[in-house]
């Protein structure tokens, strides 16, 4: 019942796939994560944001993207891991969420993967990085564990300071 | 006759959306026209224009079955009629009734196209109208007979169907023979609210008008004043009339899937903001791209001109002209005037003077009020002004013209100006500062400040303690200014500059710490490098620099500068030290809020030649935010 897959598109769909769900992953220090494929815009090389003084380390800056201003967020830095290097191989991922465009760095992003219904599990309690609130479910693929997270929600969530709180109470 | 008449017709209701629209053109003529007449010696043009339009929306009204307006547009024109003919004085109260119809039928146009969820209540205003005219009862259904022939040759069968099933739609149709072909003849009954004539020319839209006779069969009620239901318009020019409608309504039928409401002029279409402003994102960037292939590889010259003249054109696009919001004015001003008892007039110019569509919205709220301002305030009642020597009438005139990258709308009245003395009392009267001696312009700045009014008693109008200082900072948040010039006796003129569009403004460039900053333009005084010896430190108070007689506050962004550009604001001035001035060039703004949040300290960002981001600062920021003793950097600039 495993379904794996390199690049979603690569692979056949069958009926029960079909059912399923689709998540792209990333690792994000020792956790690997899931998000719903279809908040994912596109995925980028990193380039040097153009920095806003005043707002916390981990939101980057700005960049362009095709004439839209789009402000850049390290999770790495904004969950506390280790080492946050910038090279030819971060990447950003460019989410649409709640009629933004915002970028996320992480890790690595590793595939696209399609889980049923049954491959899905509650979350217990437990220490990921990310809040709690924001876990929807635990995913399984064989040996592997995917932290499914409602992107959306913790991208407009308080403590991202993307959005303004003042005028706009999510 | 189809079964199906809607399917006959194409789109039923596209003699519907013609007559909405006709009828919104008339009356639009009707009050421009309205407002024009003089009471005391009415043009007689303008009272036929007015009775054309009005009589026009009757007829139409009429053939489509909407009883309402055909009865209140009736007493209209009967009115009209006595006052064209010379038989009823023009007066005040005429106006009123008349303009307070127009509007009535306008809403009950509104409840008919759907856009108005009840239908107004037309009787108080057909009963003014009856009154003044002192008419009697309105238009009833009656039965006609129409005879179509003898035919010269057979009427196009889908147009004679067509025609039938309008006629179906619009009154009863009763018995009918056809016979159409060549020498033949169309006959049938047909019952309908509306005068012969109007049946006449919608008849004559499909065969020739000499070969239509109508007979009366018999009537529900004898046809009231029957004068006045007479042909009034030609056929012929009817029929040309119609025809243009029948054929811009056809063209415009694909736009009108998206837009509902069938409104504007016949050569336009309705495109959503959204749509443009993404064009104007795509051509933002194309002229980013055409920078950037020019840095690289030299420019080319048929490029860069194309280029240039496409952003301009998609610039054009959200350019609408200032006439949008000009023509609220004559009805605001002359509704006001008679609540207040004075007497104005109104005169604008410039109205095809045009601004970025997201300017028009922002600016009429300031604009609105000054113009109330003008009458409430400025004018005096008609005694007051003989007794100056003054004509009994004042006016209000508004103008706008372009200049340079700016629009400028001034709003002058012949009113009695501002009182100096008035303004200092209530200066004292609320502990503001005002230093002895001061010049008339540094008085009348005091009119900006917040909660500052003169107003002899609170009106209904004004005087509710928004004042001219909303009207500052309405304006200057669209990087605008707003000045005020008066003379004691001769009126006060109200100047408002702002930039053509939202979208671009003329920046100034500059370097900080290896980063690039955008000032806008508008705002920046002077610059001027500096020495360390220059600044002078004031305990508590971070460091200040002597411009001529003025101390002005330092800001600093990070350890930057040698070079001072002194800015301006609301607030006052103050010096912002940078590392290098990089140039002058127009920026598209765009908002760093759409994806992300509002930074304090920043009003946007815009992409420059080489397609990084630069962030535009907010001056008025720079300027009111107090620099620290340590000159440390601003909170939110580093």
């Amino acid at each position: 019942m495993q379904t794996v897959t390199n690049l979603a598109v690569a692979q056949p769909r069958t009926a029960a796939e079909a059912e399923g769900r689709e998540f792209l992953t990333f690792r994000l220090g020792a956790e690997e994560y899931g998000i719903e494929i279809l908040k994912v815009q596109e995925i980028r090389g990193w380039e040097v944001p153009t920095a806003i003084a005043g707002t916390p380390e981990f939101i980057k800056g700005v960049i362009n993207l095709r004439g839209t201003i789009v402000p850049i967020v390290d999770l790495r830095l904004k969950f506390g891991l280790e080492k946050a290097n910038y090279d030819e191989f971060t990447v950003v991922i460019i989410l649409s969420v709640a009629r933004r465009v915002v970028g996320i760095v992480v890790d690595a992003v590793s595939d696209v993967v399609t889980l049923a219904p049954e491959q899905i599990r509650p979350a217990p309690e437990f220490g990921a990085s990310v809040d709690a609130r924001f876990i929807t479910g635990l995913g399984t693929l064989g040996e592997r564990m995917l932290v499914l997270a409602d992107i959306e929600r913790l991208m407009t969530s308080r403590d991202m300071q993307l959005v303004d709180h003042a005028t706009q109470n999510a | 006759m189809s079964a199906n008449p809607a399917k006959a017709l194409g789109d039923a209701s596209a003699f519907h959306a013609i007559f909405f629209e006709e009828a919104d053109e008339h009356l639009a003529s009707v009050e421009s026209l309205l407002l024009r007449l003089d009471p005391g010696a009415p043009d007689a043009e303008a009272l036929n224009g007015i009775f054309r339009a009005v009589h026009s929306i009757k007829g139409s009204a009429g053939m489509l079955g909407f009883a309402e307006i055909v009865s209140l547009t009736h007493v209209f024109e009967n009115l009209l009629d006595l006052l064209r003919k010379g038989e009823r004085a023009l007066a005040r109260p005429e106006v009123d009734a008349m303009l307070r119809a127009g509007d009535v039928v306008k809403s009950q146009i509104a409840f008919r196209r759907g856009s108005l969820p009840q239908a107004p209540d037309m009787r108080g205003a057909e009963a003014d109208l009856r009154e003044l005219a002192n008419a009697s009862t309105p238009a009833a259904p009656r039965k006609f007979s129409v005879r179509l022939g003898p035919l010269a040759s057979p009427i196009d069968a889908a147009e004679l169907e067509m025609m039938l099933a309008g006629l179906a739609d619009m009154g009863e149709l009763g018995e009918r023979a056809i016979d159409n072909i060549a020498g033949g003849e169309v006959r049938f009954e047909l019952s309908l609210t509306g005068a012969e004539a109007d049946l006449r020319s919608v008849l004559a839209l499909v065969v020739d008008p000499t070969l239509i006779t109508i007979g009366k069969v018999a009537e529900a009620k004898p046809p009231v004043n029957d004068e006045s239901l007479e042909l009034f318009e030609a056929p012929a020019a009817f029929r040309a009339r119609r025809g243009e409608s029948r054929r811009k309504s056809e063209g415009r039928r694909e736009a009108d899937r998206s837009a509902p409401a069938p409104q504007g002029d016949a050569s336009s279409i309705r495109v959503s903001v959204e749509k443009i402003d993404r064009l104007v994102n795509l051509v933002g960037e194309l002229v980013i791209t055409e920078a950037m292939l020019a840095q690289e590889h030299g420019s080319l010259p048929d490029l860069s001109r194309h280029t240039r003249d496409l952003q301009e054109a998609v610039m054009a696009i959200r350019m609408v002209p200032i006439s949008a919001v000009f023509s609220r004015f004559p009805r605001l001003v002359r509704e006001l005037a008679q609540r207040l008892g004075k007497e104005v007039e109104i005169k604008t110019s410039g109205e095809g003077t045009e601004l970025d569509r997201g300017m028009i919205e922002k600016i009429t709220d300031p604009l609105t009020h000054l113009v109330r301002n003008a009458v409430d305030h400025g004018m005096e009642a008609p005694e007051a002004r003989i007794a100056a020597g003054k004509p009994r009438a004042g006016t209000v005139s508004i103008t706008a013209s372009q200049r340079g990258g700016s629009i400028v709308i001034e709003v002058r009245d012949d009113g009695r100006g501002l009182d100096r003395n008035r303004i200092l009392a209530r200066a004292a009267e609320r502990g503001m500062n005002v230093p002895e001696g001061a010049s008339d312009r540094e008085v009348w700045q005091l009119v900006f400040e917040a909660g500052f009014s003169t107003a002899e008693a609170v009106t209904e109008v004004s005087g509710r303690g928004v004042g001219m200082d909303v009207v500052r900072r309405n304006i200057q948040s669209l990087g605008g200014t707003v000045e005020l010039a008066s003379t004691a006796g001769a009126g006060t003129t109200v100047t408002v500059s702002v930039p053509l569009t939202l979208a671009i403004i003329e920046a100034m460039t500059v370097g900080v710490a290896g980063k690039t900053y955008v000032l806008p333009l508008a705002s920046v005084v002077e610059s001027r490098r500096v020495g360390r010896d220059e600044l002078r430190g004031i305990a508590g108070h971070g460091s200040t620099l002597r411009v001529r007689d003025d101390y002005l506050p330092v800001r600093r962004m990070g350890e930057s500068g040698e070079i001072a550009v002194i800015v301006e604001s609301e607030s006052g001035r103050a010096a912002l030290m940078v590392d290098e001035l990089i140039g002058q060039q127009q920026v598209v703004v765009k908002s760093l809020e759409s994806n992300f949040r509002r930074i304090p300290g920043l009003s946007g960002a815009t992409i420059m030649g080489d397609g990084s981001v630069a962030l535009i600062l907010d001056v008025a920021h720079i300027v009111s935010h107090q620099g620290d003793a340590k000159c440390k950097p601003l909170p939110t600039l580093q």
